[in-house]
């Protein structure tokens, strides 16, 4: 019998008949990687769990009043700071609010016409430039690379959606160990 | 387990006292995982505190029909792996084998058997950091936790043929050192014999 059967034997640590037991042993005379199993697999199985120091459990206790106290000072600073955004805003609000109040209906108008007509100019402004490049652009850029381009985003789209996904299901996978 | 189901879910309601018991109930378990996987006690403490309190955090999340213990190794297992990746730790410091405290022998040892099972133990740790850290941790969760391959399989996001074949492969990794070891201080011990031999 060769040496495979009985390495098996070993690693998967099977009940054995008298018979088996008995070439085992005699292989194990001859065999020293067999033997290395066999003293490895002991040494394992009578190591013994090592402690932490006394007074673990007090440690984890006093740590986790240290971060109790710290979050509830971030959670402090964090209302402290949402507070003042509250604040600061509401202020700049009630200024706008204020000075809306003050001024005549007419120069209300004059400025929300102008708001609009700057608003109006731009959009069309941005779509001339866009038709236009989009004119030069389609006489210069032959058909293969517009559709090479195109599918290019789609993979790079594809990619994006994938890697998003995998990386959502990992944290989940993650979240539920 | 009546007292852990109860200590889980009153400490899923905030309380802390419920919490400790659990701490003082797994510490041993978790600290042998760390120490086993990172090898030095400093680091085995923050790592098992580092586990507590990243169970305390998800507590909520724990699914009550899975077992606690199985839940609590994965974490433990998970967050050594990532810091024995992160830091790649080189260097087992076995000097510190005698600083902390192993649990007891109820059967009254013999110092001399106790001097060399703890030579053996050190010679346990240096064979166990050449494993490569997930195969370390399923042979830590095989022999000191008693964890079947489907426990093993759970708490480290493996499949039972993954676990099988990779404690397959350190099993024999180890013997493969212990064999080289042992053939080498046989040969170290030759120049000091005598030449009558």
């Amino acid at each position: 019998m060769n040496h495979r059967p009985f390495e098996d034997w070993l690693l998967e640590n099977q009940p054995l008949t008298p018979e088996q037991n008995q070439e085992l042993k005699k292989h194990l005379k001859t065999c020293t990687t067999c033997m290395a199993l066999t003293e490895v697999d002991l040494m394992l199985k009578s190591s013994r769990m090592v402690a932490p120091r006394a007074g673990f459990a007090e440690r984890f206790q006093l740590q986790l009043a240290v971060e109790k106290q710290l979050i509830r000072k971030r959670q402090l600073w964090g209302l402290g700071v949402l507070g003042l955004i509250a604040i600061i805003t509401m202020g700049f609000l009630a200024v706008q609010l204020f000075s809306v109040w003050l001024s005549s209906p007419a120069e209300i108008l004059v400025t929300w016409v102008t708001w609009w007509v700057t608003l109006v100019t731009s959009i069309r402004t941005f779509g001339t430039i866009g038709l236009v490049f989009f004119k030069v652009a389609t006489g210069i850029i032959p058909l293969p690379l517009w559709l090479g381009m195109a599918g290019g985003s789609f993979l790079l789209v594809l990619v994006w959606v994938t890697s998003l996904w995998k990386l959502s299901y990992s944290t989940n996978v993650r979240r539920l160990v | 387990m009546s007292d852990e189901i109860a200590w889980i879910k009153q400490a899923q309601n905030g309380s802390d006292e419920a919490f400790t018991q659990l701490v003082e109930t797994y510490q041993n378990p978790v600290y042998n995982l760390c120490y086993r996987m990172l090898g030095e006690p400093e680091k085995a403490e923050d790592a098992a505190q580092e586990t507590f309190f990243k169970a305390y955090r998800n507590l909520a999340r724990y699914d009550i029909n899975r077992p606690f213990a199985t839940w609590l190794l994965s974490i433990a297992a998970h967050h050594c792996i990532d810091r024995l990746r992160r830091r790649k730790y080189t260097a087992f410091s076995i000097d510190d084998d005698e600083n902390h405290a192993e649990l007891p022998d109820t059967n009254a040892p013999d110092p001399e058997k106790e001097t060399v099972r703890r030579e053996v133990q050190a010679q346990m740790q240096t064979l166990l950091k050449s494993l490569d850290a997930t195969d370390r941790a399923a042979v830590v969760l095989r022999y000191w936790n008693d964890c079947s391959e489907v426990e093993i399989a759970q708490a480290l996001s493996l499949t039972v043929p993954a676990v099988k074949s990779r404690l397959h492969r350190a099993r024999r990794a180890l013997a493969k050192l212990w064999e080289e070891e042992t053939t080498h201080s046989q040969v170290e011990r030759r120049p000091y014999e005598s030449p009558a031999f």
